[in-house]
């Protein structure tokens, strides 16, 4: 099976939601797209578990392609399904908004395509013209709502993405560079990059894995270079906030590992790895006051990515196998639990007429179902067993403990408590608090709001999977994301 | 280096142009006359683009000249003038930082950039020298960007950064892949319509351009 055939249902829906309108049409073929992408990534994934990475014209897909990528198609199933319901409740009461809609399904499938292209190209070049174009693909996403407050955030997201990206491509040249001067031979190929990385020169590859943090690292919400990141997540609709977190992040992060590759085979880890320390503490240490003051649901949420990023990025910085494995094993912890928590936050907020946590108070007799979703996704969030990110943050600690960067554990553990206290008051506050008495007056009467069936299907689904990976890892996940730490490290997987 | 002397020295000639016309941009307060730089230095840099693809073997460098005049040169400015009489902005009566004090900054920034691509000397001297002027174009956007308040000139920064990208793969002396070039235009194309309708945007959500406005979202 060819890689490209992961393009045929994203470009095809897009297309399709472009040319005609009606939400219950959109519906429909945002769904078929959603799943025959689901499963096209799935037959890849078996296809390069038993048979090892395929090269295939320009397109290359190894297992650290297929946990991102499988990564993006979960969610993506998962933004799709959602989005109608979401859409049709947003706009009873208003004028129908057609045409709105078209643009919204059609920049959502477009988006889709640019994320698979980012993680099955082989050429570094294409790879980051794909990344751009999920940043141009959801400006218009982030800006849906064409108010004050979203126009600010797209303008902040398209500006400052396009900025910093902009030193991930200077980062591109330079490595390009380096390896024309060792093969002679002008190409922007990855493999081949690796293949040259042992001749290259060290201060090139140094600058080129900076100006590739700093892109990429801003472009993945690392701090210091976040401040996009808060409005955008918190302003765009929530399936697609769901998707920019759950899944944006992680793939712009996924082509910083393609540089890591390349800068950890040229000159060794500790450069590398001394990068990704700074940014993930960074980000997990300035994410904390943010999220334990936190008045706005769904920027909390956005800064509990910045935090979660740091954490893949600590996990990676640890350098051994079993630090690699927690950030596989984080990424899909992540994903799964922000998209939910993106989505039942939304549903509360919307439902509510307010972002504003103390007005959100007391959930739970209103709304009983998506206050549950929204408790358990945000405990899982802050980390607690038997959700799979407790098990991942451990990896990270445990990892870095082993590495040897032993006060770099400790100071990660103490922030990631503070930060899982934050998450966990405000939690509570807004599943069990008092309700506000404006509210009281008015809900008074009415019977407890159920969640749409669709959507408390793939709640269910979600926090089952999460759970599970908690305790308990199939075989073949264990094997792909530990095979993804050997493509990382450009080894051959032994047993075969 | 194997192109030939004069064609190098002529297309570090034209890159370090292409830096001046940088510098005159932190000065200029008319906007057009900044979108005028912005073309003539585009332009600039497709010639320096030409010039690389007369040498044997980097043929496939010649389209990637000719869509960054086009592009770059004609097409960019002209949209972007048009959206500036959409909104009706002529000039930047108050920067963040004095045009005096943002050209001295400037200046500084340059010689950072000649220190940081140091090392690269002793291995390609052009290389060298065209990655020392990429990366000072790149700041000075990037500094254009800081220093002013207004959205469609921090949207000219963004386009000198992208015109630094430029710089810096002509100064490789290969140039980029073709697909990889012809994917950057395409992107910088859709960037740009982007950025024109959200300014216009800006413009009718707060009767303003001025990006001061943009500081609701906080905490």
């Amino acid at each position: 099976m060819p890689i490209w055939t992961i393009f045929i249902a994203p470009v095809g829906a897009a297309i399709l939601c472009a040319v005609r309108g009606g939400l219950p049409y959109l519906d429909a073929v945002s769904k078929i797209a959603a799943s025959t992408s689901l499963a096209v990534c799935t037959a890849l994934g078996t296809l390069v578990l038993l048979d090892g990475p395929v090269p295939h014209s320009g397109l290359y897909a190894d297992y650290l392609s297929i946990l991102v990528g499988g990564i993006i198609s979960v969610v993506y199933a998962a933004a799709a399904f959602n989005s109608a319901d979401y859409l049709a409740r947003e706009g009873t009461g208003r004028e129908a908004r057609t045409m709105s809609h078209r643009f919204y399904f059609a920049l959502l499938h477009t988006f889709a395509a640019a994320l698979y292209l980012t993680v099955f190209t082989e050429n570094m070049g294409v790879m980051w013209i794909a990344v751009e174009a999920t940043t141009l693909s959801t400006a218009f996403l982030v800006g849906f709502y064409r108010n004050r407050h979203s126009l600010e955030a797209a303008w902040k997201y398209v500006i400052l993405c396009s900025i910093a990206i902009a030193f991930a491509m200077f980062g591109t040249t330079v490595l390009y560079f380096a390896s024309l001067k060792v093969a002679g031979v002008p190409t922007l190929g990855w493999l081949s990059f690796m293949a040259n990385a042992g001749q290259m020169n060290d201060s090139l590859v140094k600058l080129a894995f900076l100006c590739a943090a700093i892109g990429y690292g801003a472009k993945a919400g690392l701090a210091p270079l976040h401040f996009w990141l808060p409005d955008a997540h918190s302003q765009a609709p929530s399936p697609v906030s769901a998707m920019l977190s759950g899944v944006l992040l992680p793939t712009a992060f996924y082509a910083l590992l393609r540089f890591y590759a390349v800068a950890v085979k040229a000159i060794g880890p500790d450069y590398p790895c001394a990068v990704l320390t700074l940014f993930g503490l960074l980000s997990i240490a300035i994410a904390a006051p943010f999220i334990i003051a936190a008045r706005d649901a769904k920027r909390m949420l956005a800064f509990s990515s910045v935090e979660h990023m740091g954490v893949i990025s600590l996990c990676v910085a640890a350098g051994t196998p079993l630090g690699f494995f927690a950030a596989g094993l984080h990424m899909i912890g992540h994903a799964l639990a922000k998209s939910m928590a993106f989505l039942s936050a939304g549903y509360l907020v919307e439902q509510a007429g307010t972002r504003k946590i103390s007005r959100l108070a007391g959930s739970i007799s209103a709304f009983p179902q998506a206050a549950i979703v929204f408790l358990l996704s945000t405990l899982a969030l802050a980390g607690l067993p038997p959700f799979s990110i407790f098990a991942s943050k451990f990896g990270m600690i445990t990892s870095l403990a082993q590495a040897g960067k032993v006060k770099t554990a400790a100071l990660a553990a103490l922030l990631l408590a503070a930060v899982g206290a934050g998450l966990f008051r405000h939690a509570i506050t807004i599943v069990f608090g008092t309700r506000p008495p404006s509210r009281k007056a008015a809900q008074h009467h009415a019977k407890p709001h159920t969640l749409p069936a669709g959507m408390l299907i793939w709640a269910a689904g979600f926090m089952l999977l999460m759970a599970m990976l908690g305790v308990f890892m199939p075989h073949w996940l264990y094997d792909l994301i530990s095979w993804s730490h050997h493509s990382i490290a450009g080894q051959e997987v032994l047993w075969r | 280096m194997t192109t030939g002397f004069i064609a190098s020295q002529s297309v570090t000639f034209l890159t370090a142009l292409a830096l001046v016309t940088t510098l005159g941009m932190l000065a200029f307060r008319n906007v057009n006359l900044l979108l005028r730089a912005y073309g003539a230095q585009s332009m600039l840099l497709g010639v320096a683009a030409a010039v690389i693809s007369l040498s044997p073997g980097r043929h496939h460098v010649l389209p990637v000249a000719l869509i960054t005049i086009a592009v770059k040169g004609l097409w960019i400015p002209y949209y972007l003038q048009k959206v500036i009489a959409n909104v009706r902005m002529k000039r930047e009566l108050d920067p963040a930082v004095s045009y005096q004090v943002s050209v001295l900054c400037g200046v500084g920034l340059v010689l950072l950039s000649y220190a940081a691509v140091e090392p690269f000397a002793a291995i390609d001297g052009f290389a060298a020298r065209g990655f020392g002027l990429a990366l000072a174009i790149m700041q000075l956007g990037l500094w254009l960007m800081v220093g002013r308040r207004k959205a469609v000139t921090q949207a000219i920064g963004l386009l000198v950064v992208e015109n630094g990208l430029l710089a810096a793969a002509i100064s490789t002396g290969f140039g980029m892949p073709m697909v990889v070039e012809l994917g950057l235009a395409f992107d910088l194309l859709v960037a740009v319509v982007i950025i024109g309708m959200l300014i216009i945007r800006i413009r009718t959500a707060f009767s303003s351009m001025d990006t001061e406005h943009l500081n609701r979202l906080r905490g």
